[in-house]
């Protein structure tokens, strides 16, 4: 079991690793093929708040992860905490995986259409921002009742 | 639930980071069940019980389960 973990964490890292070098290069793609964005000032420092708070995000786990492959008891507090029982529960319960994939969809989107379609890229900002709220609430929610 | 874990560990002078982690789990899960929050599952129970030596009805109250919920 623990080493399906390793192989599991070290999966984790090389999805995260093209995360963070995809992120920037779309960025640099959109910017050589479309240009300046056609969002307002305001709506393009969302952008490049959320581009630099995700690579900040990403590239933390990048680290902690890391580090846990090189040191045995690192990697032990980080098995405990990914198997907790509670913590798996609190997880199905907030729904975090599907949230984690929607959120990294929705950064790519959002680059995507900060490019080309300023009404589009409006919609995803609040269909964003809802979501990001309801899920904060239910983890609040979570953490305090269980 | 209400659960003997505080009193037993009290016994046993062990804190909540040694008992969680002699179960694999973290010690925010031994607080939650202590305090009555979080309901351990079968597998969980078993390993307590089995920490401190007695069996799951000696360390858990099973007997107003349903009326809890």
């Amino acid at each position: 079991m623990r080493d399906k973990f390793e192989l599991k964490v070290k999966k984790d890292l090389i999805f995260i690793a093209l995360v963070i070098l995809l992120i920037p290069c779309m960025m640099i793609i959109m910017n050589t093929f479309f240009g300046e964005f056609v969002i307002d000032d305001n709506f393009s420092g969302f952008i490049w708040a959320l581009v630099i708070s995700s690579e900040v995000i990403l590239f933390y786990y990048l680290v902690t992860w890391s580090i846990a492959l090189r040191n045995e008891s690192r990697m032990e507090i980080l098995f405990i905490k990914s198997n907790d029982e509670r913590n798996k529960f609190i997880k199905k319960e907030t729904a975090i995986n599907t949230v984690v994939t929607f959120v990294i969809f929705m950064i790519f989107a959002l680059i995507w259409f900060a490019y080309k379609n300023a009404l589009v890229f409006e919609v995803l900002f609040y269909i964003l921002n809802v979501f990001i709220w309801i899920f904060i609430i239910f983890k609040v929610k979570y953490k305090n009742t269980f | 639930m209400k659960t003997k874990i505080k009193r037993l560990r009290k016994e046993k002078r062990i804190s909540q980071e040694m008992l969680a982690k002699a179960v694999g789990v973290t010690r925010q899960t031994i607080t939650s069940i202590e305090n009555e929050k979080y309901t351990a599952s079968l597998l969980l129970a078993h390993k307590i019980a089995k920490y401190f030596d007695l069996t799951i009805e000696e360390v858990f109250d099973l007997n107003n389960i349903g009326e809890e919920e």
